[in-house]
């Protein structure tokens, strides 16, 4: 929304924690540029199907990554899987890419705390 | 497919500038889902799932925005501190003189009484409509038999104001007290705030040696021990038990410190003797108009038994809380509301017309934001916003205004207006202040939302930014402007009568000089001068102490000063035409009275020593006025005889021996006629009045030690100069002059800014046609009137149209301000001296901002477009 623009905050640390949403819209655009179906796809496989976002949080979240200027959207091209379908397309900024690194970061570190603590993850039998 | 066309409705909950931006999207996405999702059960389950992520993002999208548009609005006030100083301003006048008065009128009128179904609770009243009595007391005998005979009330119970004097426990103090019915307290269904209310034996004789006393005596006397509970207090020189403390305010009054049982002792009354206030409480399902009726009917039928005394004589009811807030207190209240509604309205247009000029200012912005695609809706949004942003810190900053103009009216209004004692700003009046900042807002921000809604988009891009709202902005502004004006000279009108009618008051001729009189009051316990030779003894020795003072003139003795409130009435006539009697303030006054308020005598005597009043007075002095009255045709009126009270009281004859000057005793209903008896000594309140050579109030310590010297247990009260009590007597007129002008002359500044505001603006708008002109040859003077053409013609009409207003109201105003200081203004000077005053504050207001037409410079202001 062009009446939203903001400076673009250059301390990605100051974008954590990033909410689930959020980093997982980021992990998928780090792929490659898509559209909001297949981020929630991307997302939704990535997860093994515990996570399937709803337009509502995928767009919202959207809204407010572009905002930050962490993601921004393309122009409206054709979905090759879709006939006649335009659809918008979002890339991930140089800021994006960096956010979502330290957001990694930071969750590995936690996970390594866990770990510390004696919390080591159970693998799950398939 | 149907889930889509649900899913659309469901995004309407979305703010509509995000939905604009992706309801494509998210309905494509959406289908996408619902198609990979075969089963029913599946389909359901993603209808929940997204029903509920819409609802909570909605919110979100919803709140973020809110939180943007605060911050932004913050943002632009500090951009523009001038214009956000003016609105604050504006808005904190506004809404904190209309929450102080709404705060007064809660207070006053719509607090809900302390009592219990007051429905049912009714004021009765005795009438006589041949003497012209609406409302009198009643007579102690009269209100036993209602008791007796009606059959419409729960029960009634009996109030008697009394004084006494409390002694023991440190110096002796007068309290005020008043007698009530062993019943009163169940009746009203009041409690008191520890121990108990009277019983109903306490309201037999030999067993009423009990007292309530109030909150208010037990912190002040008694340091509020608890222990005062059953313990045994002087009053009069007489023990009686504290039985329960009273809350200070039980509703009717604030003022009574102590409470006594009063016990009827039939015997020692007459039926003429009209002292008593009484209460009822009606059955459940009665009305009071059948009470009325019932009640009339067992007056007719008192008149019948009891001629001498009841003859003419009916009753009236009324509801508590009519009695409790007299009309003339409602009046003074509707009449501060109505003209701080006017200013608020004053005040809105004024915010209104800033916003306005500030919206114009930002066309260059708003247009810009329209081109980049911004929703019309978003900035009418953000305008709202900004405006509700302004009016709650304005109402904010008007809450604390509001706070210190209650704190300055509670100190004003608290012996003006009933029910005013504990004014404070009350969490109702909070949530009215809340609200009526949030309708403000809501009010004034529509105007320039108004304005971006019809504004053409291309249009300030073409005209780099000052074409798009200044077409409607031109048409709006100076209608905001007119009702500035409109709503001033109301105001400054109904100012201007109300100081006229109050300097009228001021000038007054009193009848008497109020410089260099001091006044005290003495109330003699019965129990210690028993006989009306001992009061006469205590107040013969006082008055020739008080004579011995140095510096003291005179002194004299009256049951009742002027315009010190306390109204005693009784009917007379001349002996000869007994049928027509009127019913006139009658006083008590020693010989020296009249000489020490020099009071002219105008014929016949003052009273000597020997006018003794028992047992009937054996002389009467009149008014000049009364005197007239009584004997139209005649000024030989010494030595006349004059009938007095109603059949057995005092029909004798009484010899009329002086006429005197009138005198004001009460500056707001102004009775001139009066008559005045010699003292009868005894149970009750004398005033002394003593003229002094200096300050009056330098000699109260000598009159308190002349007081001690002859009974050391005797308080003396209200010791006060006359020009305070002159002053005291004109408080309640004073306050409301001092508020409407103040609030007329708010509404005047404010719509002088106004007018000076939309003429700055024409200034602006037209620089470069106003330096065209110029260049050709316009004069200053041309070019001035150009400038503020627009602002002259909105404020004339706005003027023309306050005048036609106020003029179709002044009838009532007029009628208002008699009934309430028996003067009526002089109306059409009041609206010429009005009308031209205005018309020179809003040229002036015009022309200083148009000066500025002249001093533009040519080349400056044509190269800016």
């Amino acid at each position: 929304m062009p009446s939203r623009i903001r400076e673009p905050e250059f301390d990605p640390q100051s974008f954590l924690p990033l909410p689930t949403a959020a980093f997982h819209i980021l992990v998928s655009l780090a792929g490659g540029d898509q559209h909001g179906y297949a981020i929630m796809r991307d997302v939704e496989e990535g997860t093994g199907g515990h996570l399937k976002l709803n337009p509502g949080t995928l767009y919202t979240t959207i809204r407010r990554l572009l905002d930050q200027g962490l993601v921004i959207e393309l122009d409206e091209r054709p979905d090759p899987d879709e006939d006649d379908e335009r659809r918008r397309y979002y890339r991930l900024t140089r800021l994006g890419r960096e956010v979502a690194r330290a957001e990694a970061a930071r969750l590995q570190e936690m996970v390594a705390f866990a770990r510390q603590a004696g919390l080591s993850p159970k693998r799950t039998g398939s | 497919m149907k889930a889509e066309k649900l899913y659309a409705i469901l995004l309407r909950l979305y703010p509509a500038e995000f939905r604009e931006s992706y309801q494509h999207e998210m309905r494509a996405t959406f289908r996408r889902r619902y198609r990979d999702e075969h089963r029913m059960l599946g389909r359901l389950f993603l209808g929940f799932s997204v029903a509920a992520d819409t609802l909570l993002t909605a919110a979100q999208e919803h709140w973020d925005m809110l939180i943007h548009d605060i911050r932004y609005s913050l943002r632009a006030m500090r951009n523009s501190p001038v214009f956000a100083a003016a609105v604050l301003v504006t808005l904190a006048l506004g809404i904190g003189a209309t929450t102080a008065i709404y705060s007064l009128t809660y207070t006053v009128l719509l607090r809900p009484l302390p009592y219990s179904e007051p429905d049912r609770l009714v004021r009765i009243w005795e009438a006589n409509q041949s003497r012209n009595i609406p409302q009198f007391a009643a007579s102690l005998l009269n209100f036993l038999s209602w008791q007796e005979e009606s059959k419409s009330f729960e029960s009634m119970a009996a109030m008697r104001n009394e004084s006494a004097n409390l002694t023991g426990d440190g110096e002796p103090q007068r309290v005020k007290a008043t007698a009530v019915s062993a019943s009163f307290w169940t009746l009203m269904g009041l409690q008191p705030l520890a121990g108990r209310a009277f019983t109903l034996t306490e309201g037999e004789s030999g067993k009423d040696r009990v007292a309530i006393i109030s909150e208010g005596l037990w912190q002040q006397r008694y340091g509020g021990d608890p222990g005062i509970i059953g313990r045994s207090i002087l009053v009069n020189g007489e023990p009686r038990v504290v039985v329960g403390i009273a809350p200070q305010d039980v509703g009717f009054t604030a003022t009574v410190d102590l409470w006594t049982p009063l016990v009827p002792k039939p015997a020692e009354e007459n039926r003429g003797n009209h002292v008593i206030g009484v209460v009822g409480r009606l059955r459940p399902g009665i009305l009071p108009a059948q009470a009325d009726k019932e009640l009339n009917a067992i007056a007719a039928s008192l008149g019948q038994r009891f001629p001498d005394s009841n003859k003419g004589w009916s009753v009236t009811l009324m509801p508590v809380d009519e009695w409790i807030v007299d009309s003339d207190s409602r009046n003074h209240l509707y009449l501060l509301m109505a003209a701080v509604v006017l200013l608020l309205l004053a005040t809105c247009a004024n915010v209104a017309g800033l916003l306005v000029t500030r919206a114009s200012a930002r066309a260059h912005e708003f247009g810009v934001r329209l081109a980049l695609g911004a929703g019309r809706a978003r900035i009418v949004r953000q305008l709202t916003v900004e405006s509700l942003v302004l009016a709650s810190i304005g109402g904010g900053l008007g809450i604390l205004t509001a706070f210190g103009a209650v704190r300055w009216l509670a100190a004003r209004v608290v012996n003006q207006l009933p029910r005013s004692a504990n004014l404070s700003l009350d969490w109702p009046v909070l949530i009215f202040a809340v609200g009526l900042t949030t309708v403000v807002g809501l009010l004034f921000g529509l105007a320039p939302s108004w304005l971006v809604r019809r504004a053409d988009i291309m249009s300030p891009l073409r005209k780099t930014g000052r074409g798009m709202v200044g077409s409607t902005g031109m048409v709006l502004r100076p209608v905001l402007v007119g009702a500035q004006v409109a709503v001033a000279a109301m105001l400054v009108v109904g100012a201007l009568l109300l100081i006229q009618s109050f300097a009228r008051l001021q000038n007054l001729d009193l009848g008497f000089r109020p410089d260099h009189l001091l006044t005290a009051s003495v109330s003699l316990p019965p129990a210690k001068y028993p006989t009306s030779e001992q009061a006469e003894s205590f107040y013969r020795a006082l008055v020739s102490e008080v004579e011995r003072i140095p510096g003291v003139v005179s002194a004299g003795l009256t049951s009742g000063l002027p315009l010190a409130g306390s109204v005693t009435s009784m009917s007379i006539a001349p002996i000869e035409t007994q049928a027509q009697r009127i019913q006139v303030v009658w006083r008590m006054t020693d010989p020296d009275y009249f000489n020490t308020l020099q009071v002219p005598l105008k014929r016949g005597r003052f009273f000597n020593a020997t006018d003794r009043a028992q047992p009937t007075p054996p002389a009467v002095i009149l008014s000049e006025t009364l005197a007239r009255h009584l004997w139209p045709d005649t000024e030989d009126v010494i030595g006349r005889n004059v009938s007095i009270g109603g059949g057995d009281v005092a029909s004798l004859g009484i010899p009329v021996v002086g006429i005197v000057g009138d005198m004001q005793l009460d500056l707001e209903s102004g009775p001139l006629s009066a008559m005045y008896f010699p003292p009868l000594y005894g149970p009750r309140t004398l005033t002394l009045a003593v003229r002094t050579t200096a300050s009056p109030a330098a000699i109260t310590g000598a009159l308190r030690a002349a007081v001690k010297r002859i009974d050391p247990a005797q308080p003396l009260f209200d010791i006060r100069t006359m020009d305070r009590i002159v002053d005291d007597s004109a408080d309640r007129p004073r306050l409301q002059t001092t508020l409407l002008t103040a609030f007329a002359m708010l509404a005047l500044l404010l719509g002088a800014v106004g007018v000076a505001g939309v003429v700055a603006y024409t200034v602006e708008r037209r620089a470069p046609e106003l330096a065209v002109r110029l260049a050709l040859g316009s004069t200053t003077g041309q070019a001035m009137l150009t400038a503020a053409r627009g602002g002259l013609f909105a404020s004339a009409i706005g003027l023309v149209m306050g005048l036609a207003i106020a003029w179709g109201l002044s009838r009532y105003w007029s009628d208002l301000l008699f009934q309430m200081y028996q003067v009526r203004p002089d109306a059409p000077w009041t609206f010429a001296g009005v009308g031209t005053a205005l018309l020179a504050v809003t040229l002036l207001a015009a022309l200083l901002p148009a000066r500025r037409a002249t001093l533009i410079d040519p080349a400056v202001a044509l190269r800016k477009d």
